[in-house]
């Protein structure tokens, strides 16, 4: 209606740093007949939730939708060696046949990171990552729910997919609270960067479920702990 | 995943994860990697860079070749054969290729711990900043560690923003630039980058960027002054200790003093980018020591990782990044300062110095701009100038055509330079500072041949 020309609409399949925000199971359906309708690229940031993390090799396979564009980073690399990626159509990219040094980079592609790469993605397959994930996720969700049960005062929500894991507690103090009494029990998991009274539970998808165990074992403890503290 | 998906994806990549692991090919091998690289370029990674190449070719070159290992101031293609490298990677090989101090301190990393935790603290990002309060001008201190020369800048131009932002009222915040810098691809970067081609397709850019000339003091304090009477505040001026991509156009001397003190006058933030200069390039360890002028921030990257890793910092003076310390979350990277590029970085500043990579730079870079400007004075028809610090040098032709069949004809003698982005008329001489005086003399060897073929071949009118 104002005859600002959109280019692109982008987003995450599950928002990482607002806290493991899973969208409705029709969003990016309907997100991709949309930016069709109005002729607008969909941009899907898979930064966080590619390669395996929330149960599919790309998070935007779990709506089975084919954005125009995707960006990869971190774990792209195989968290060996920094690498990222833009995936394009051909339609997207065609323009860039013409002068290939429109855009460039002077690290991007280096044979270091594209070995990682090659490397990242075949042991992803072989090892099924995206499967271990989805397992792995759903069992340690379904135990941080059980906790969320148990401790409902401190609890807000627990949500996710795959082993992108968000729990939000009441507030941002509890949230702290948790967070460094796990670190005290030499548990490490990742604050949001855009949510303080949220934070994230994302090991490797290789992580046994020992491990998972004692985590929930910890985390309960420290939840007990915390309880006492704020109660 | 579906089952056909499944396995051809496994198939390819483990094809070519034994590729990765073999250590020589055999002939046969050799045509099949070029052969797929040539039809994986053209199917999905960009068909027009083989065109290019094709383009401007001899009948008899190849330009499907391919690279395939290097060390010191060579690398070899699939099928052996060697090319001295003048092109350095476009800055990135300072130190040669495979500096045995950088691989040995990255392979002794890797062997323990190759990225961080992203949360705790770790030894190597401690080491480095410290190093580098050492050897960065004056006052510089403060270190915020980086992957790459656009995000250097980027970076640059952020904590810039965010001094002013804590210091002053107004908000606009533009950034003065100059004309022909390049400066980055990336959105911020791309904003305070000098050149019609590479902006025009990407409008809206980050607001409030302004060009000057470049080598002109006066300028900017005009621009300057012009902003102050239109109420538009500047958070900063941003420029390259020589410009590299312009062509190798290194300032008049009194310009980055000049510069420094307007900046000062104006009470503008002084961002300079070393990607390119920086790390000994241009005959001093960092190209604005040149002038020996203190900025307030400083961008690195290129050479940095010492030709091994992807890495860069922003190196700022104490007050500049006071800023930071209230909330250290407001700009972060994930793999910048990661425990490889760290290493790497240690290892080349350490052999920068060890070696006195400034020094040969220097010296070398003074032995080949002798016997370029010998060529000029040779073909006056060919060359319009050259120009160039150190080992950064610009040799600049008069007709479009004849950078580019030089740097295809010195391809075929086995010499690979550069083309610059933001100047197509010029070929760029940015050898590894450790490349050897006999190497030096066959590439100006090959570059007379070069020439006396070129002159030729626009005698009868086949290039302009």
């Amino acid at each position: 209606m104002i005859g600002a020309g959109i280019a692109a609409f982008i987003a995450e399949p599950v928002q990482g740093e607002a806290g493991a925000i899973v969208p409705a199971d029709d969003y990016f359906p309907k997100v991709r007949e949309i930016c069709d309708k109005w002729g607008i690229l969909f941009i899907a940031d898979e930064v966080q939730t590619g390669m395996g993390r929330t149960g599919k090799l790309w998070g935007i396979e779990n709506w089975g939708v084919a954005p125009d564009i995707m960006g990869m980073g971190k774990a792209f690399g195989g968290g060996v060696i920094p690498a990222g990626n833009i995936v394009l159509s051909e339609r997207v990219y065609e323009v860039m046949f013409e002068n290939p040094y429109l855009h460039t980079t002077t690290f991007g592609g280096n044979p270091v990171a594209t070995a990682a790469a090659i490397a990242a993605l075949h042991v992803t397959i072989d090892e099924d990552i995206p499967g271990q994930a989805a397992e792995k996720g759903a069992y340690l969700k379904g135990k941080v729910h059980d906790l969320a049960a148990k401790y409902p005062d401190l609890y807000d929500d627990v949500r996710g997919l795959g082993l992108l894991i968000g729990m939000e507690f009441k507030s941002a103090e509890i949230g702290y609270a948790v967070t460094t009494g796990l670190f005290k029990e030499r548990v490490l998991v990742g604050g949001t960067l855009n949510n303080a009274k949220a934070f994230r539970l994302e090991p490797p998808a290789v992580i046994t479920y020992d491990q998972l165990d004692t985590v929930v074992a910890r985390l309960d403890e420290v939840l007990g702990t915390v309880r006492k503290q704020f109660a | 995943m579906n089952e056909k998906v499944r396995k051809q994806a496994l198939a390819k990549s483990q094809k070519a994860l034994d590729l990765i692991a073999q250590s020589s090919l055999s002939k046969a091998e050799q045509d099949q990697v070029v052969k797929e690289t040539v039809a994986n370029f053209n199917t999905y990674v960009n068909p027009s860079i083989l065109e290019i190449r094709k383009s401007c070719a001899n009948e008899n070159s190849d330009y499907q070749s391919v690279e395939w290992d290097d060390s010191d101031d060579t690398f070899k293609d699939v099928h052996g054969r060697e090319f001295i490298d003048c092109l350095g990677g476009f800055g990135i090989f300072t130190l040669g290729h495979r500096n045995p101090t950088v691989i040995k301190a990255v392979t002794d990393q890797l062997k323990r711990q190759a990225l961080h935790s992203q949360e705790i603290l770790d030894p190597l990002r401690g080491y480095l900043s410290e190093l580098l309060a050492i050897l960065s001008p004056g006052d510089m201190k403060w270190s915020f560690l980086v992957n790459s020369g656009t995000e250097a800048v980027e970076g640059s131009l952020k904590f810039a923003k965010l001094y002013q932002f804590t210091k002053k009222a107004n908000h606009n915040k533009g950034v003065i630039s100059t004309l022909r810098a390049f400066h980055g691809k990336s959105m911020g970067s791309l904003s305070v980058s000098g050149k019609d081609n590479f902006r025009e397709a990407f409008y809206p850019h980050v607001p409030g960027a302004r060009f000057i000339p470049y080598g002109d003091a006066d300028a900017l304090d005009k621009e300057l002054k012009i902003c102050d009477m239109i109420g538009f505040d500047i958070a900063a001026f941003i420029a390259e200790p020589v410009q590299g991509e312009a062509g190798a156009i290194v300032p008049p001397d009194d310009y980055f003093p000049k510069v420094r003190e307007i900046c000062d006058k104006w009470g503008v933030v002084m961002i300079v980018d070393e990607v390119q200069t920086g790390m000994g390039r241009t005959g001093e360890l960092w190209g604005i020591d040149n002038w020996g002028v203190v900025p307030d921030i400083m961008a690195l990257a290129k050479s940095f990782g010492g030709g091994v890793m992807p890495a860069g910092a922003i190196i700022l003076r104490p007050e500049l990044y006071e800023p930071m310390f209230e909330d250290p979350w407001l700009h972060t990277s994930t793999f910048g300062g990661n425990p490889l590029a760290c290493a790497a970085a240690i290892a080349a500043l350490h052999a920068t110095l060890a070696e006195d990579i400034p020094g040969q730079a220097k010296e070398k870079g003074k032995y080949l701009k002798a016997k370029l400007e010998a060529y000029a004075a040779e073909y006056p028809d060919l060359i319009h100038e050259v120009r160039g610090l150190g080992l950064l040098i610009g040799l600049e032709f008069i007709g479009n055509d004849m950078g580019f069949a030089i740097g295809m004809d010195l391809f075929d003698r086995g010499v690979v330079v550069s083309g610059t982005m933001n100047n197509a008329k010029t070929i760029r001489f940015e050898p590894p500072a450790n490349i050897t005086y006999a190497h030096l003399d066959y590439v100006v060897a090959s570059l007379g041949e070069a020439l006396a073929d070129v002159r030729v071949r626009v005698k009868t009118g086949e290039l302009q």
